[in-house]
């Protein structure tokens, strides 16, 4: 019985964490805060904002070519690494959005970001790096974009 | 039995499973052959997933039994496994198993899935969501044809669509399953709420919706509307290809796609100008090999960067990391992939593909080691610089992967005479030095035996004949007992213990005629010699003395004995006596002499 009290005193204590990412790729602008982060060349401009409380990566492509850029939908990655370890999460968008348009753009909601919400699990988040891998077919070449992110939780 | 039950239930409940030695090869895991040896081969990084299918070239489980299926599942839910392997495995599995029976494994796992998608764990644990996402994966890409029972499909997926109704599923868990609802929904016809026609894909074509037209190319229920879809991916595969002659003659294209899966060029139509692996896409390994040279087998193991301590060689795919320039085709090619994918870049046939490596084999486009090996077929290896694994192309030499490579030590070749005292086999050595890194041990009388080693490892390694041990004295006899005393008397002596008998003599050691064969390379012959050794046998021990005998015991004593006579006074009838002390223990016996150890045979050394 008083383990059981034990128990239930100690889950209560668990703090619960929110979560903020930051893209880190050499180049990157930030928006307004809470906003989308942005990343370009030649090509292709990405606006990147984690959404943590909708648990999806919301991706702005911009298709800055005079040609059909198509993404790869369902070999987005997304590799968070925990020093050497690390692991691969298969990302699609909520909706099939098909190619963009020479000069169009669309938002994709990346699907599934499960992240822990409490606990020491959710604490060594902090700092965690997130690789996000996005195949594009760009004037018909297959390029794989990397955008770099980094984690950073606060205690609610 | 029922205790055995409890011990075998609480180990279990304390994660006390089986433990298995690893690296585990694919033929030690058919040796095994159990469910939770199989979970714990496909733990290991690079295990091949070929083992799980009934039907391959290489060692694969026996049957797919209900064992090994729990363990499958249980130890795929409990992250033991991962995730991409995990799903390989059950392709394989599904693609020999009768449809009955892959009911019946879909209908599991869709009932793990249901629970997993309802699961707290899901919106809070990646590595959960990411297992969730491959059984939805495999179920929803999985072949025509196969399902689960309809009386459980259906009752699962009516499930989830009230929790998505009632929204009673996380944001991860709804995006799972609206996803499987989706296409339970093309699966009848209907996508989005309205049926599914050629205009509808029309649309859908030509505003680039592959991942839609993928799904109704494969779960569309009407045959001919499936065909319709993949017409339309294909076109879009087309339009998005970096092959000019892809676009040009796409309608070409587009009919072999749609026929075979793939856009297959005909390499004695378009000459081999060259070919490479892609040093980027390809795993690197360093070969190491296992020598058993008791056994004379081998097995290869591998470690890379990316892969710290050994494990098994991994199962190499060529799509991807194969290419070759074709005359007359404009960009290189690589092999084809899944037919599924119709995809319409030209690429190579597997059956086009060959390997000039005994020790590998193709099986279905992946590259596979063999396990086990005799230990002549790794001796040739030894004049390598590296592991090569030389490729065809149509029949032609193409491309040749070159890994690492490098020989375990391997136990010494140590030849004893067979019984105690003998004498040493005589043996005839040959030491080659196929390479300056190692070399090569041949012993061909009198049995062959033959082991590589490293040049590094030559002071560690050794070939002995050796002189059989002496045989040990006997120990000699045990003293006799003294005899026991009577009563109020002294024991006898106990009898002197019999002297131990003389140890035999150590064997000699056999006689060694060695040929050093240098070949190309520069030896280091008196490293070489050290290692070779004829060793006398150890002189055998003199036996212990035999110990003295116990002294015989005293005899007991005796009480006074009195009575009391008329007049009241106490007479003494007997005085009694005291008991007999005990006889003294006899003298141990002396030690038998050690014998004499043996002496060294002839060590002769020609070198060539």
């Amino acid at each position: 019985m008083k383990a059981l009290a034990l128990a239930v005193v100690l889950a209560g204590c668990a703090s619960h964490y929110g979560y903020t990412f930051h893209v880190t790729d050499p180049g990157a602008r930030a928006g307004a805060p809470g906003g989308p982060e942005t990343l370009e060349d030649a090509d292709v401009k990405a606006d990147v904002l984690v959404d943590p409380k909708a648990e999806a990566i919301v991706l702005t492509l911009t298709n800055k070519t005079d040609q059909i850029l198509a993404v790869e939908w369902n070999d987005i990655r997304l590799t968070r690494t925990d020093g050497r370890v690390s692991a691969v999460t298969t990302l699609r968008p909520d909706t099939d959005l098909g190619w963009i348009q020479p000069g169009a753009n669309l938002v994709a909601r990346l699907l599934p970001l499960a992240l822990p919400r409490s606990g020491d699990a959710a604490a060594a988040y902090e700092g965690r790096r997130f690789d996000l891998q996005v195949p594009l077919i760009v004037r018909r070449e297959t390029k794989l974009y990397h955008y770099s992110l980094v984690a950073h939780v606060r205690v609610l | 039995m029922k205790r055995a039950i409890v011990i075998s239930f609480v180990l279990a409940a304390i994660g006390c499973g089986p433990t298995f030695t690893l690296p585990m090869t694919a033929d030690q895991l058919l040796q095994l052959n159990s469910g939770p040896a199989l979970v714990a081969y496909l733990s290991q990084p690079d295990a091949s997933p070929s083992v799980c299918d009934l039907r391959a070239r290489g060692p694969h489980l026996l049957a797919f039994n209900d064992e090994v299926h729990s363990a499958l599942v249980d130890g795929f839910v409990k992250g033991r496994i991962e995730p991409v392997m995990w799903r390989r495995c059950i392709e394989l599995v599904i693609k020999n198993m009768p449809p009955t029976q892959v009911a019946s494994l879909f209908d599991e796992l869709l009932r793990a899935y249901q629970s997993m998608v309802k699961s707290d764990h899901l919106q809070s644990d990646p590595a959960f969501a990411e297992r969730v996402a491959t059984i939805q994966r495999l179920y929803l890409e999985r072949a025509e044809g196969l399902d689960g029972h309809p009386a459980v499909t259906t009752a699962i997926f009516d499930d989830l669509r009230g929790a998505l109704a009632k929204q009673k599923l996380g944001p991860v868990g709804k995006s799972f399953a609206e996803e499987v609802i989706g296409t339970v929904d093309v699966t009848h016809g209907n996508w989005q709420g309205r049926a599914v026609d050629v205009p509808l894909m029309d649309t859908l074509a030509a505003a680039g919706n592959a991942m839609t037209l993928e799904r109704f190319a494969s779960r569309l229920p009407q045959p001919g509307l499936r065909e319709q879809a993949a017409r339309r991916l294909v076109r879009i595969h087309i339009a998005l290809s970096a092959f000019d002659e892809v676009r040009k003659d796409a309608a070409k294209v587009e009919e072999a796609v749609v026929r075979d899966g793939h856009n297959r060029v005909v390499i004695a139509e378009h000459k081999l100008v060259r070919a490479w692996f892609d040093d980027k896409k390809t795993p690197v390994r360093y070969v190491v090999v296992r020598q058993h040279v008791w056994d004379r087998t081998a097995t290869l193991l591998g470690s890379g960067e990316d892969r710290p301590g050994l494990s098994v060689l991994p199962e190499l795919a060529f799509r991807g990391s194969l290419f070759a320039e074709l005359k007359g085709v404009s960009r290189p090619v690589t092999l084809c992939g899944a037919a599924q994918k119709l995809d319409p870049t030209p690429c190579i046939a597997v059956t086009d593909v060959a390997l000039d490596n005994p020790l590998a084999y193709l099986d279905d486009g992946g590259v596979h080691f063999r396990d086990n090996i005799a230990e002549n077929e790794v001796v040739p290896l030894a004049a390598n610089a590296g592991f090569s694994l030389p490729v065809r192309l149509a029949n032609q030499p193409a491309a040749a992967l070159q890994w690492g490579l490098g020989f375990e030590k391997p136990d010494d070749l140590d030849f004893e005479a067979p019984s105690a005292g003998g004498r040493g086999p005589d043996l005839e050595v040959r030491v080659d030095h196929p390479n300056r890194d190692r070399y090569v041990y041949t012993v061909s009388s009198p049995q062959g035996f033959a082991a590589v080693v490293q040049a590094a490892d030559l002071g560690a390694f050794h070939v002995d004949s050796r002189g059989g041990t002496g045989q040990s004295g006997a120990t000699g006899h045990t003293g006799s007992t003294g005899t026991a005393g009577s009563q109020c008397s002294a024991g006898g002596p106990g009898g002197n213990g019999g002297p131990g008998g003389d140890g035999g003599n150590g064997g000699n050691g056999g006689n060694i005629h060695v040929v050093i064969a240098c070949q190309a390379a520069v030896c280091d012959v008196g490293a070489v010699e050290r290692t070779i050794a004829s060793i006398g046998g150890y002189a055998g021990a003199g036996g212990s003395g035999g110990q003295g005998g116990q002294g015989g015991q005293g005899g007991t004593a005796k009480s006074q004995t009195t009575h009391t006579d008329s007049t009241g006074a106490t007479v003494v009838d007997d005085a009694g006596c005291s008991a007999g002390a005990n006889g003294a223990s006899g003298a141990s016996g002396s030690r038998g002499s050690d014998g004499r150890p043996g002496s060294p045979g002839r060590v002769s050394v020609d070198i060539r």
